[in-house]
């Protein structure tokens, strides 16, 4: 049996897909788009259910990629039944997208979701009478504890066995009209009666939808052209306007929600919502509002780099002791010696560097962030960060993909499917790199401890001055990108603050830890080990008695000197592209001319490598400023151009940070030699 | 009077919706409906903050200068 998981945003859909499919289920995305696809299956009293989980959507008219995947899905897919998952203290707007789904299928079970949210709020619900109103199976559940879950399967299998009468809601100035363009409307499994309003408000992508579907020609075929403006003339000698319609047939769904809502929902308690709304005074107060994000951001960096400290030493030593292993067993197996060479110290050692590097932080980051997310927050710091936006000419939202780079900017990217505006979804995506992800926090804090300030807290401390710094910068480069080559308006979009939920910790910490290995572990392979060849390649080809690498470095050097840096640097961030973690050790390999990356675990010792090698604090600031100003890692770059599938904007995401990096270190570089 | 006057806490029943085209089905989907109350609850430099239908919804207040409201 095919089922489709559809409802509003913010209802706990994914946690009832969860509950249905547990592990059993698969994300992918939707064929030709980027939106996520969410599949799965589960087995029950002998009947296999398959479930899809549509993208969360406020209506069936299609304002984004993500609403015209899911109303594509209602009406012309094949499936067995439905189920609509309801918030059960949000009932009435949810409605409205019950009554669409109505109007398509009878086959539909509603999910009426948080029921123990509700009990708390003291909001009563007549299940029963819900039921007897709408004409379909209404089952209260509580996904996060799988209350309810079993009793959904079941009137599941029961409505698609037994024919329902769900409720129908009549457009009475509509009726005699839409009936004169039956004859036209072919016949399928959509309501004519539907087929007829879209075809009176002139619904172009339903109507293409439609055609595509079904091979008809509603959109171009000139008798139904020339009936559809004959009936809408007739309905304009009314009085009724193309625009008229469409908000008459909503304000009839609306009234009718309403009706029912009266009759089935009781509110014992006046202000239910009190609490949420005391904690949100605090937490969008200008003044408070602020202050609370800044000590948030603070407080999530330090706990990820102390977290992670001890963790990643712990990966170093595995690593290191099975590259041991691994050098004695290939020395067994008789390889030559260069092969041998090439991939223990080339790509096995960038590989488990990266590993060693990245994925501690990541454990810690993105748990705290979806914890965060789950909590209800992230809404209230877009609210507070939409004013400096608007100024951008972007959107608060685009706070939220800034969140996620920190994490990691190849999530951050993804992150900007949350813009609606495809404008701004691409300033958010070329900014994106400004924000520093979990990659370049060993060299910030490194550097910081070396040459500014030893102590953890402090230095994360500074940590955040400078992640500040790129923020502004994301501003600045935000409003320039609207005044040149991505000019346009502000953009209108709605932004839902759901209530405030408690987390299921232990979950999220699971689950985001499966998610985040995985993801490590494909970038680690797909990209650090070729980087790790060609890095080895670079230091152990020798043209001449010089090493390639010696000699990219050798006439990087006058450039790099005038920006404040040298050639070695240079060549550390250039080769440190697949991945911002290997930046460090190539700078050692450089400096002590080796012919393959190392680590040196004591800071001390690495300070006297660096100063040895002509560094100075202004040095160090600079390649502080240039890790927060360069390009994005090759990830990054690869994710922008699958979700722009453009090659200029993953080109152009490449060079503004670069060039943007470039000239603060040279303004930096000459402020500092004036004075 | 204009949905934009209503200070926080001061409920008002829409009376018409007037707004730019694209964001008008969405006001509409998210409960902006003739009929319906709304009470702004939180406001800031570019958005305010709407309880309506039960929900917690942030629109920019550019977009709302034309509903039109009664108390």
């Amino acid at each position: 049996m095919k089922v489709g998981l559809v409802g509003n945003p913010n209802v706990g859909k994914s946690t009832i897909f969860n509950a249905l499919t547990g592990m059993h289920q698969h994300t992918g995305n939707w064929p030709g788009k980027t939106v996520e696809k969410a599949t799965g299956f589960k087995i029950y009293n002998g009947t296999r259910y398959e479930f899809e989980d549509l993208p969360g959507t406020y209506s069936l008219a299609s304002h984004s990629k993500e609403e015209e995947v899911t109303r594509d899905f209602i009406y012309f897919s094949d499936y067995d039944a439905l189920v609509v998952v309801c918030d059960a203290t949000a009932l009435e707007r949810n409605l409205n997208l019950v009554m669409q789904v109505l109007e398509i299928t009878s086959k539909v079970v509603i999910s009426v979701n948080l029921v123990d949210e509700a009990k708390k709020k003291k909001i009563d619900i007549d299940f029963n009478k819900l039921s007897e109103l709408l004409g379909v199976p209404v089952v209260p559940t509580i996904a996060r504890s799988k209350k309810g879950i079993n009793e959904v399967l079941l009137k599941l299998d029961e409505v698609c066995h037994i024919k329902n009468k769900p409720i129908k809601i009549s457009y009475d100035f509509l009726e005699k009209e839409t009936k004169k363009l039956y004859d036209l409307i072919p016949n399928t499994h959509v309501d004519k009666d539907i087929v007829a309003l879209h075809l009176l408000t002139y619904d172009i992508p339903f109507l293409n939808s439609f055609d595509f579907n079904f091979h008809t020609d509603l959109v171009y075929n000139l008798d139904i052209r020339n009936k559809v403006r004959e009936v809408n003339n007739e309905l304009y000698m009314k009085g009724f306007t193309k625009d008229d319609i469409e908000t008459l047939t909503m304000e009839c769904v609306s009234l009718e929600c309403e009706k029912i809502v009266s009759e089935v929902i009781t509110y014992n308690k006046e202000n239910y919502d009190k609490k949420d709304r005391i904690i949100d005074k605090y937490l969008t107060n200008k003044f408070t509002g602020t202050i609370i994000m800044i000590l948030l951001l603070f407080f999530v960096l330090w706990i990820t780099i102390v977290g992670a400290n001890y963790p990643s030493s712990i990966l170093y030593d595995l690593f290191f002791k099975f590259e041991d292993i691994l050098l004695k067993f290939l020395t067994f197996v008789h390889l030559p010696s260069i092969v041998i060479n090439a991939l223990v110290y080339g790509i096995y050692r960038v590989l488990a560097w990266v590993i060693a590097v990245m994925l501690p932080p990541m454990m810690i980051f993105f748990p705290l962030f979806t914890l965060l997310e789950d909590l209800g927050y992230l809404p209230r710091i877009a609210f507070n960060m939409d004013g400096v936006f608007k100024k951008c000419d972007s959107c608060g939202k685009q706070a939220l993909t800034m969140v996620e780079g920190f994490g990691c900017n190849a999530v951050g990217v993804t992150g900007a499917r949350i813009i609606d505006s495809p404008r701004e979804r691409l300033i958010a995506i070329l900014t994106n790199a400004f924000v520093p992800c979990n990659g370049r926090f060993p060299l910030l804090i490194s550097l910081i401890s070396m040459f500014l300030i030893a102590n953890t807290l402090f230095g994360s401390f500074i940590l955040t001055l400078f992640i500040i710094f790129g923020i502004l910068v994301t501003f600045l480069v935000s409003k320039i990108l609207s005044k040149t080559i991505l000019k346009g308006e502000a953009s209108s979009f709605t932004l839902e603050l759901p209530p405030y939920r408690r987390p299921q910790i232990i979950k999220v910490i699971i689950r985001s830890i499966f998610d985040r290995s995985l993801f490590v572990l494909k970038r680690a392979i797909a990209v650090s080990a070729p980087a790790g060849f060609v890095i080895w390649l670079m230091a152990n080809i020798h043209i001449g008695n010089l090493s390639i690498l010696k000699i990219c470095i050798n006439f990087l050097n006058p450039f790099g000197h005038l920006i404040g840096m040298d050639g070695v640097i240079i060549m550390a961030f250039l080769l440190g592209f697949p991945a911002n973690e290997i930046v460090i050790p190539i700078m050692i390999m450089g400096y002590m001319s080796l012919g393959y990356i190392t680590d040196i675990s004591n800071l001390a010792e690495l300070k006297t490598l660096f100063i040895n090698n002509g560094w100075t604090t202004l040095t160090a600031v600079c390649v502080m400023l240039f890790s927060i100003l360069h390009f994005p890692c090759m990830t990054t770059i690869l994710t922008i151009k699958k979700e722009t599938g453009s090659n200029k904007w993953a080109f152009l995401s490449f060079i503004i940070p670069f060039v943007i990096g470039i000239i603060v270190c040279f303004i930096v570089n000459l402020f500092s030699a004036l004075f | 009077m204009k949905l934009n006057d209503l200070k926080i806490g001061e409920e008002g029943l829409i009376k018409k919706v007037i707004t730019k085209k694209n964001i008008k089905k969405r006001l509409m989907d998210i409960g902006f409906i003739k009929g319906v109350r709304v009470k702004p609850i939180l406001m800031n430099r570019s958005m305010t903050v709407y309880k309506i239908k039960g929900t917690v919804i942030g629109i920019r207040k550019d977009d709302t200068l034309d509903i039109e409201v009664e108390v």
